[in-house]
């Protein structure tokens, strides 16, 4: 559920109303349903605040019908639900939209160093009350969270006789709890750790898409954010010389500060921000090539939502032919349904755009976010930047140039045409591909390909420079597969040299790693020669070493 | 060319399921004689679905039976708006695609829809165009994508998004190469032969914010009405209020028990809840959150008579989906091998394999079938005194429940009659089909009607629950292509399988060491995979049995004074309270034989199961030798390791921890069993 967006300013102060326009540009993620804000903010003596129907004590915000915001000078059995108790974190919720917190609170031009921040759309409890909004915290540990966790009930078991609280019911309040757990027992990078990958306690870990932003509050405070290990959610960074910023989405970034330089983590990937250092498993990537100055004469998305534009286009682009889109922030569907003329687009395009696309030339100077290109089935789309998770999903024809990354599952059911990307790919790279060819080039950014490589793959072929690691690409357990042979050799129903034959037969690829033959190479070099032509790159395809990943036949 | 037009008789079930010959020649009759031969049953049923046990309390079937007559003279208006097209009665044919179906019933279905005014949704197969030429048809945007275009987009009254079906919720689809044929091929788009895979979510919705996204994606491509089918899953009602939100116009919610072309048979009769149980409590929260005004509701699976549409929609709906019994009304016999192309029937065989359907007398039955429930619904409107069916919407006040218990009548907001039990049990033999232990295939089947405990006897209370499935919030996991991790830890050694083999002989001994199970026996090459070199206690199912350090096996045959699911839950739980859960590890074995079975062990608090009656069956068999014998055990394990991860995928689990002792992932059908075990009752 929902559109996070997290804040670490290194030394400035931001006022709460930059976070809430990052919140904004995210308002297809959110609902009125629920929205809340926590910053770093010390105090003297712990913060206690609290829901309840009755106003208690002199301090206190009546909401609306009988629900009163309550500040406690002291910790009280009341008759109601205390949501923050922290001599470091301070937190606001609402059931409403982003700006509605502002309004209700009265905090107009309240700043801090860190930020979080959370626009609701709620899956799993009622949206009528502020009790379910986000941020969540546990003592000093404030969370804001993205997903549903398919753990929640073996999470809520582990920490039911350890926290020893009442508890709302919602998944992502075990998060705060798990997290301040952890943090205690194990320091903050291996809590994070122990969420994501954890053995150590049986039914502390995470399951299902999750995606994180924290504050840890204390004299040194943390800031920090993670994402599942399958990408189920979506999570970008943007990072300048003092500031670290996430978002759920990389238009959100954009909105706080244009010049950052905005990437996407990958699965399972965390990042944190303690005093001036920043750490972490995660790899930077921030690929681009020049790019051409936006035309005068174009249409300016600035004056459309992010869902109004997309018709706008399309009567544009059948009335001209030619349609070009300056100021795109997180604008979706656009292009979808094209079926001729050019389309250029200046900015971040928003979530799936190019659907259904089956003709024309699309051009799109900067990112596209997720599910770019599902169903095309013809035309040319060129992105001078990098796409989302599951670019060209189900395509069954047309081209699609990435001049840098592509998220996860990428070309996931690709089932015709080409797509060539310039920089590398996330995990699950092909999965159910059904035919087509895609190529990955790791030129503008020579990163290892994610894992599960053609997962489930029935037609079609890959191509990635240089040679992937075969786990990367194998299903196959080979220690499985190894005592398997050994149970086999025991009862005497085997040879040792059936460990090979075993070992081919149970995988489902063909893998080669060569160079590329002359035949291979004439029916790649039209799609290369106008990879180099469109974002004019100079990349050859002889004498380098491929992964090339086939079904068997 | 002769063309198959007759009806064959229906086939006969060792275990007696929904789908018998009563109801059978219920449908049969309404399609020859295009009048139902009832309105309302003469009694509530002591056993069988909610449905069968509510009652219109203010009515008395005979007088309603009599009105059956002159029924088509009466004014009452069982109709209803669906997107600017009036529609004669409140039917939606259901989403049963072409490749499923084999073409002439696709069209059929289609006609009879249109003709008769109701509509009918053409599955995700790409669009036919015979069937195109038909106007009441809704189209539909599915996880592979098939024969997606324009074209296909534009066609028909509505769009209708599939998430999930109720005979296998979150299980993705594979229509292997050989059938897809050439015609199949062109309008699925794909190249012939080739293998068409339906991942089980759809890659770009994970949650309900990217639903949204998806539903207002197509209303910008196509200006349609946006329709979202889901399965229902244990949370359909968080599901349905993300629907609603989602801005999408309606939702085809579609309950355990419903038919489908092929699916897992661990699946299809372990997951989700039955329809009567989801549509109340939709229709509840939908109210509460402000969401029901302008929502279409239509639910599914097991509804064949007018009186099963009037109850559902007093319990909240609006519309019902007819599947099953469209196709029962052509001709099904219920022979369950939708899966194997071989039909006999004509419906569902592989193309050209044999006389194709006659579409005119196909049409025409299901014409009559959906004239019969027409007028069966008039007949009841008219009897409740109301003039057009938005009265009877959400009226569970006029319905009254008889034979179940108050956790369940409180559930669906329905008073309870008659008190009684909802479980019932019967002893039957459990089968072992060939290809698990031969092929090490996870059995397939082909259509629904099997709930155990509700349309067909349980064997234990284990049967009683419900298996969680994700629509939507979350997605589901393939398990055949991605990481479901089902590896089990003890003092620190790793076993592949949370399965234990019973160390009956040495074949399934040295098959559980081969795929790397605990064998609960002696003789193993490794000694960690022999329970008998573990240090272990073994103790009868009880409700006292103290939690302590180690290994505890609770194993059903030292007999005992409760339940072997009631003594996992409780000891579970009871660790956990004392903080020593996590030194523990809990085996459960005992007399049940499907991954679907472990599962819920597991769920209940168990770390290790032991399925003793599949391996006895196994053992009781006669093999040529001993590398075949022990080939079945191999396959008999890793068969049950594959079920219990196409339901851990299913929920969107990849980790078998986050099963164990995570109770929320289950509901009880029953409310005495629900309370004895700790679970919450469906529709909680």
């Amino acid at each position: 559920m929902c559109g996070i967006v997290g804040l670490y300013a290194l030394r400035q102060k931001v006022p709460v109303e930059v976070v809430v326009k990052a919140l904004d540009v995210m308002k297809e993620r959110g609902t009125p349903h629920g929205a809340g804000l926590a910053l770093y903010n010390p105090s003297d003596k712990p913060r206690i605040k609290a829901f309840t129907r009755q106003p208690v004590g002199n301090r206190y915000v009546k909401l609306y019908n009988d629900l009163y915001d309550v500040e406690l000078s002291e910790l009280i059995d009341i008759d109601g639900y205390i949501y923050l108790n922290s001599k470091w974190i301070d937190v606001y919720k609402v059931v409403g939209w982003p700006a509605d917190i502002i309004k209700t609170y009265g905090i107009s031009g309240l700043s801090s160093n860190i930020w979080l921040g959370h626009t609701r759309y709620p899956t799993n409890s009622p949206g009528r009350l502020p009790y379910y909004s986000h941020p969540f915290t546990a003592g000093d540990v404030a969370i804001v969270h993205n997903g549903d966790l398919s753990s929640y009930g073996s999470n809520i078991n582990f920490i039911r006789y350890r926290a020893h609280v009442k508890f709302t019911g919602n998944d992502s309040e075990a998060i705060a709890y798990l997290l301040s757990f952890l943090v205690r027992e194990l320091g903050v990078k291996e809590a994070v750790e122990e969420l994501m990958y954890g053995r150590r306690y049986r039914w502390a870990r995470l399951d299902g898409p999750y995606a994180v932003s924290f504050i840890i509050g204390g004299p040194k405070p943390v800031f920090g954010a993670f994402v599942d290990p399958q990408h189920f959610r979506p999570l970008y960074v943007g990072m300048t010389d003092s500031m670290l910023i996430v978002a759920s989405e990389a238009a959100a970034i954009k909105a706080i500060e244009p010049r950052a330089a905005v990437w996407a983590l990958r699965s399972g990937e965390y990042i944190i921000a303690e005093g001036d250092e920043v750490h972490g498993n995660f790899k930077k990537r921030y690929v681009y090539p020049e790019l051409p100055q936006p035309p005068e004469d174009a249409i300016d998305a600035s004056q459309y939502d992010a869902v109004s534009l997309a018709p706008v286009v399309r009567a544009e682009l059948q009335k001209r032919g030619e349609v070009k889109v300056v100021n795109v922030l997180g604008h979706r569907y656009l292009g979808n349904g094209m079926s001729s003329g050019t389309l250029k687009v200046w900015g971040v395009v928003g979530n799936a755009s190019a659907n259904v696309m089956s003709g024309g030339v699309y051009f799109v100077y900067g990112d596209v976010q997720d599910d770019f290109g599902d169903a095309m089935n013809g035309g040319l789309a060129a992105i001078f930047g990098n796409a989302g998770d599951a670019v060209g999903q189900a395509k069954r024809g047309g081209e699609i140039y990435v001049y840098g990354d592509v998220g996860s599952r990428a070309a996931i059911q690709h089932r015709g045409g080409v797509m060539v990307v310039g920089g590398s790919a996330g995990k699950y790279l092909g999965e159910y591909m059904g035919g087509g060819t895609v190529v990955v080039l790791r030129a503008t950014n020579n990163e290892e390909v994610g894992n599960m490589i053609g997962r489930g793959m029935v037609g079609g072929e890959i191509y990635i420079r240089g040679e992937v690691p075969m786990d990367y690409i194998s299903p196959v357990d080979k220690r499985a597969l190894e005592r398997y042979a050994k149970s086999l050799l025991i009862d005497g129903l085997a040879g040792v040299e059936d460990y090979t034959k075993l070992l081919d037969g149970a995988e489902p690829l063909a893998v080669e790693q060569r160079e590329l033959t002359e035949e291979e190479i004439a029916k790649l070099s039209p799609y290369i020669t106008k990879f180099n032509n469109i974002f004019n790159l100079n990349i050859k395809i002889s004498r380098d070493i491929f992964t090339i990943i086939r079904p068997k036949k | 060319m002769r063309l198959w037009n007759i009806y064959l008789k229906p086939a006969v079930h060792r275990v007696p399921e929904f789908w018998s010959h009563e109801k059978i020649e219920y449908i049969r009759r309404s399609s020859q004689e295009g009048v139902p031969p009832y309105a309302l049953e003469e009694a509530p049923s002591k056993i069988g679905r909610l449905l069968d046990r509510l009652v219109f309390k203010d009515l008395r079937p005979r007088e309603v039976n009599e009105l059956l007559k002159k029924a088509n003279g009466l004014d009452v208006d069982v109709g209803l708006d669906f997107f600017g097209t009036r529609l004669s009665a409140p039917i939606y044919v259901g989403d049963m695609s072409f490749g499923a179906l084999s073409g002439n019933p696709n069209i059929a279905i289609a006609k009879a829809s249109t003709e008769e005014g109701v509509v009918a949704g053409i599955g995700e197969g790409g669009l036919h165009p015979e069937v195109a030429k038909y106007r009441n048809i809704v189209v539909q945007w599915a996880s592979a994508r098939f024969g997606m275009d324009m074209n296909l987009l534009r066609a028909g009254l509505a769009v209708n998004i599939k998430i999930g079906q109720g005979a296998k919720p979150g299980i993705g689809g594979h229509l292997p190469g050989k059938k897809v044929t050439k015609i199949i091929a062109e309008l699925r788009k794909i190249p012939e032969g080739s293998e068409a895979l339906s991942p089980a979510p759809h890659h770009d919705i994970y949650s309900i914010e990217d639903l949204a996204q998806r539903v207002k994606a197509l209303r910008d491509l196509t200006g349609k009405p946006i329709l979202v089918k889901v399965a229902a899953v244990n949370k359909i009602m968080y599901v349905a209020v993300g629907v609603a939100r989602s801005t999408a116009e309606g939702i085809i919610i579609d309950g355990a028990g419903a038919g489908t072309g092929a699916t897992p048979i661990s699946v299809r009769n372990h997951l989700g809840i039955p329809i009567d149980y989801a549509i109340p409590v939709v229709d509840k929260w939908l109210r509460e959150n402000g969401a029901r005004s302008n929502f279409l509701v239509i639910g599914g699976g097991m509804l064949y008579s007018a009186s099963d549409i009037a109850k559902l929609i007093a319990l909240g709906a609006d519309m019902a989906n007819i599947g099953t019994a469209a196709l029962l009304s052509f001709g099904c016999i219920m022979c369950h091998s939708c899966h194997t192309g071989g039909c006999p029937t004509s419906l569902t065989n592989m193309i050209g394999a044999r006389p194709d359907l006659d579409i005119e007398w196909a049409s025409a039955m299901l014409r009559r079938y959906l004239r019969a429930l027409r007028l069966g619904l008039k007949a009841i409107l008219y009897s409740l005194g109301m003039d057009s069916l938005k009265e009877l919407a959400g009226r569970r006040d006029l319905l009254g429940l008889y034979y179940a218990d108050e956790a369940v009548a409180s559930t669906i907001g329905v008073d309870l009659m008659a008190e009684g039990e909802i479980a019932y049990f019967q002893e039957y033999a459990p089968t072992m089909p060939r290809e698990v232990y031969e092929e090490g295939k996870v059995p397939i089947i082909g259509m629904g009607g099997v709930v155990p405990g509700y349309t067909y006897p349980a064997r234990r209370p284990l049967d009683l629950l419900r298996i969680e499935a994700a629509q939507v919030t979350h997605p589901s996991v393939d398990p055949y292509r991605e990481e479901v991790d089902v590896r089990v830890y003890v003092n620190g050694f790793t076993y592949d399988t949370p399965i234990v083999v019973p160390g009956i002989e040495r074949a399934a001994v040295m098959a559980g060491y081969a795929l790397g199970a605990l064998v609960d026996g002696a003789g193993c090459p490794e000694p960690e995979y022999c329970l008998s070199t573990l240090p272990h206690v073994r103790v009868p199912p009880s409700r006292d049995i103290e939690p302590r350090e180690g290994i505890v096996v609770i194993d059903e045959r030292l007999k005992g004074d409760a339940w072997l699911e009631e003594a996992v839950a409780l000891l579970d739980e009871k660790a956990r309270q004392a903080g020593i859960r996590e030194k523990m590890t809990i085996i459960a074995a005992g007399r049940f034989s499907s991954g679907a079975d472990v599962y819920k062990l597991a769920a209940l608090g168990a770390d290790l199961v032991e399925p003793r009656e599949a391996f006895e069956l196994l053992a009781s068999k006669q093999a040529h030798s001993y590398a075949a014998k022990r080939r079945w055990y191999e396959n008999l394990i890793s068969v049950l390791t594959k079920e219990l991860k196409l339901a851990m995928g299913a929920g969107g689990i990849t980790d078998y921890y986050h099963m164990v002792g995570n109770k929320d992932l289950l509901r009880s059908l029953d409310g005495r069993i629900a309370a004895r075990l700790n679970v919450p009752v469906a529709g909680n």
